[in-house]
């Protein structure tokens, strides 16, 4: 615990001074990684999706994540979703849902939730996992990163990430197609102290030209470095998720 | 003032109204950004769980088999209206490595036709009526576990569960210890087992992610577990799991005495990332299946039932879900078999029907349990086609299922639709329709159509 948040600090201070314009896209995109989220943590998030006419759906999950492509969450609210989990190891994805049948293999670019949340929104690897830096640019006040999917599994072929200098986080992503048409926009908001001075974004908004209107909205909280053993990400514990809360 | 100006004064003090109330709508935001965990020390113990309202209208197939030996000596009317109510609350208490889960489930029902266990129905749901009565009841445990976790490798269970293997969607021939599901309706809630489980997990870097080894102890008493042996008996199996080079792998194994010795292998692997395949095969050593004779008689016929299904599912990017699953039921009967049964019960009721003389439709009663239960042939296939929020409508997901005995060519076509019309209540209509000839499963059923309104609250 001790040595994540020393870390976290020296990457802080380090990538936060004046010393950031001799970083290159590696740098940066590793950075943002390591701002957004520690290796290994366990996080509350809220998803809201919102239609034109402003109604509202609100879903909460407990998140877990190991390492470089760990991750699983379970759903706690509302209770028509409660229970259901995902788990994904890489490029595999499983759904389990309570009291149905065994987990069934799902994909990054389905939806458990409905809206402009996809999988891949909901159970997010490091970026730097699943992109490359192609090319970035530099103004005053941000950097522009554009980001290649390492491969054809990935949800989105391109990324346009607009990440403030100051704090070396994300303040608008762009999720582009091969074709280059624009999928969603993740707008970062209301940067927030967890705790152990890790600071970041806790709301992040997507819109999206294909659902014109309608917006997605995913808010922090307790996000906090915890360590986990590799058995807690595996099919047989999926289950169970929910009581590694504590 | 005059009159002229105090009308100016008040429209200008409504202009400033509306501004304003303009101006707060605008300013007032589209969600709350405070977002409250829901805290764990408060969670020690959960309650929550669904209530379901399902009504039926069925247009009755009077030609069928299965109409022929339940209605023969009283004619009912082609529409029929059925109604069930059921709650299934769920309970929860953890503490420290303890645990603690309940499904119980309490149905009642009415319907216009008058059911009785005796021969095997449609439909799960009615197998609770008695004595051709029009209204039941039921209270019963889905499930109920106790659990202890010291370790996130190892948990130990006892208690009523639904042991949950394979990787079929409709079918599971390697769940050994488990209630079949409803392949009309794979996704509903089943009633366990009592047993005991242990689950201790492995995880490895390389190849091989994760090993699991699941051990089970089934007891079958007089009032336990009846139906998964012939006689009292303790069951044991187990389960190997394996995350081998991304592919789910399974080998189970059940045996006990009064119970035939069972083997099985599942695996699922996605082959790109929108698109997995699926499969299991399972041998049931020494099945004794009862055969239906031309002349009414019965005999058992011992064999090694092999049973195998091979799946695939497809995503394309407009979240359209194609599910296609081949299912050898080596359990089940030839489509000659099944027409043999059919002809014989058709003409037993035109017997009854010109001589008053049921004795033939009674013999044909004798094994209804076995040749009128849901997928009762050979060889079957399911394809399901399911498309997510169509026409951009969010919570709404269609899907169109077809289940094809293919031995005699008959389907059966499931067109449903799921809306959730707030977090926690959804509608689902569904429309079964089986079509077939008479002397073919999907002929014989009892419903010529059925359609279906389920409304779903979550609490």
């Amino acid at each position: 615990m001790i040595k994540h948040v020393l870390l976290l600090t020296v990457i802080c201070l380090v990538f936060g001074t004046g010393q950031a314009s001799a970083m290159d896209a590696g740098d940066v995109l590793q950075a943002v990684d390591r701002n957004l989220a520690p290796v290994s943590y366990e996080s509350y998030r809220k998803l809201i999706n919102i239609e034109p006419d402003g109604s509202k759906r609100e879903y909460v999950l407990y998140t877990i994540k190991k390492g470089q492509d760990m991750v699983a969450s379970v759903f706690l609210e509302p209770s028509s979703e409660k229970g259901r989990a995902t788990l994904r190891l890489g490029d595999n994805m499983w759904l389990h849902i309570p009291s149905v049948a065994k987990p069934v293999r799902i994909t990054s670019l389905q939806s458990v939730t409905g809206g402009i949340f996809n999988n891949a929104d909901i159970m997010r690897l490091d970026y730097s996992v699943e992109y490359a830096p192609e090319s970035m640019e530099e103004n005053d006040d941000a950097y522009v990163l554009h980001l290649k999917a390492k491969t054809n599994d990935v949800a989105y072929d391109k990324l346009e990430m607009l990440v403030a200098k100051d704090r070396l986080v994300p303040t608008e992503i762009k999720c582009l197609a091969a074709s280059g048409m624009l999928i969603k926009t993740l707008h970062f908001k209301k940067m927030t102290d967890f705790g152990d001075g890790f600071v970041r974004p806790a709301i992040v908004e997507t819109d999206s030209p294909l659902h014109k209107g309608y917006l997605s909205v995913m808010i922090f909280a307790r996000m906090k470095a915890r360590d986990f053993s590799d058995e807690v990400f595996t099919l047989n514990y999926l289950p169970r998720i929910e009581t590694l809360r504590r | 003032m005059k009159a002229g100006a105090w009308r100016g004064a008040l429209l200008c003090v409504a202009l400033a109204l509306v501004a304003a109330t303009s101006a707060l709508a605008q300013d007032e935001p589209l969600y709350d950004a405070n977002f409250d965990v829901p805290a764990v020390e408060e969670k020690h113990f959960e309650f929550w769980g669904q209530a379901e309202l399902r009504m039926y209208e069925r247009v009755l197939n009077r030609n069928s088999a299965a109409y022929e030996q339940r209605f023969f000596k009283s004619r009912q009317d082609e529409l029929q209206t059925d109604l069930l109510l059921q709650l299934k609350p769920e309970l929860s208490v953890k503490y420290e490595t303890f645990g603690i889960y309940a499904r119980p489930r309490a149905d009642v029902a009415w319907s216009q036709l008058p059911l009785s266990s005796v021969s095997e129905p449609d439909e799960p749901s009615e197998r609770f009526f008695k004595d051709d009565k029009h209204w039941a009841g039921q209270v019963l445990l889905e499930e109920g576990v106790a659990s202890w976790r010291p370790d996130p490798q190892f948990t130990l269970e006892a208690g009523k569960k639904v042991l949950k293997w394979g990787k079929g969607y409709a079918w599971n021939p390697v769940s050994f210890a488990s209630r079949p599901k409803d392949v009309d309706d794979p996704d509903q809630s089943r009633e366990g087992y009592v047993m005991g489980v242990v689950d201790a997990i492995f995880s490895f870097d390389g190849p091989l992610k994760t090993f699991a080894f699941t051990p089970v102890v089934v007891p079958v008493w007089e009032r336990v577990n009846t139906g998964l042996a012939t006689k009292e008996s303790v069951l044991y199996g187990g389960k190997l799991y394996f995350l081998i080079s991304d592919v789910d792998m399974d080998v189970m194994a059940m045996t006990g005495d009064y119970y035939d010795t069972s083997f099985g292998v599942d695996f699922a692997a996605n082959i790109t990332e929108n698109f997995a395949i699926h499969g299991e095969t399972a041998v049931r050593l020494g099945h004794e299946q009862t055969v239906f004779n031309d002349d009414g008689t019965s005999s058992i016929h011992n064999h090694d039932a092999w049973s195998f299904l091979l799946g695939a599912r497809y995503l394309t990017e407009s979240e359209t879900t194609y599910l296609l699953e081949y299912y050898h039921n080596g359990e089940g009967y030839t489509s000659e078999q099944l027409k043999s049964y059919y002809d014989y019960v058709h003409a037993a009721y035109d017997t009854y029907q010109s001589t008053g003389i049921a004795t033939d439709l009674n013999k044909s009663k004798q094994v209804s349990s076995d040749y009128n239960k849901s997928s009762a042939g050979k060889d079957y296939l399911y394809f399901r086609v399911s498309q997510k929020e169509p026409f951009d409508i969010l919570y709404l997901t269609t899907t169109a299922t077809v289940i094809m005995n293919l031995g005699d060519r008959s389907l059966s076509l499931n067109p449903e639709a799921s809306y959730l019309l707030t977090s926690n209540l959804e509608l689902r209509p569904r429309l079964t329709l089986p079509i077939g000839d008479s002397d073919t499963e999907f002929g014989n059923k009892l419903n010529a159509a059925k359609g279906e309104l389920r409304c779903v609250y979550y609490f």
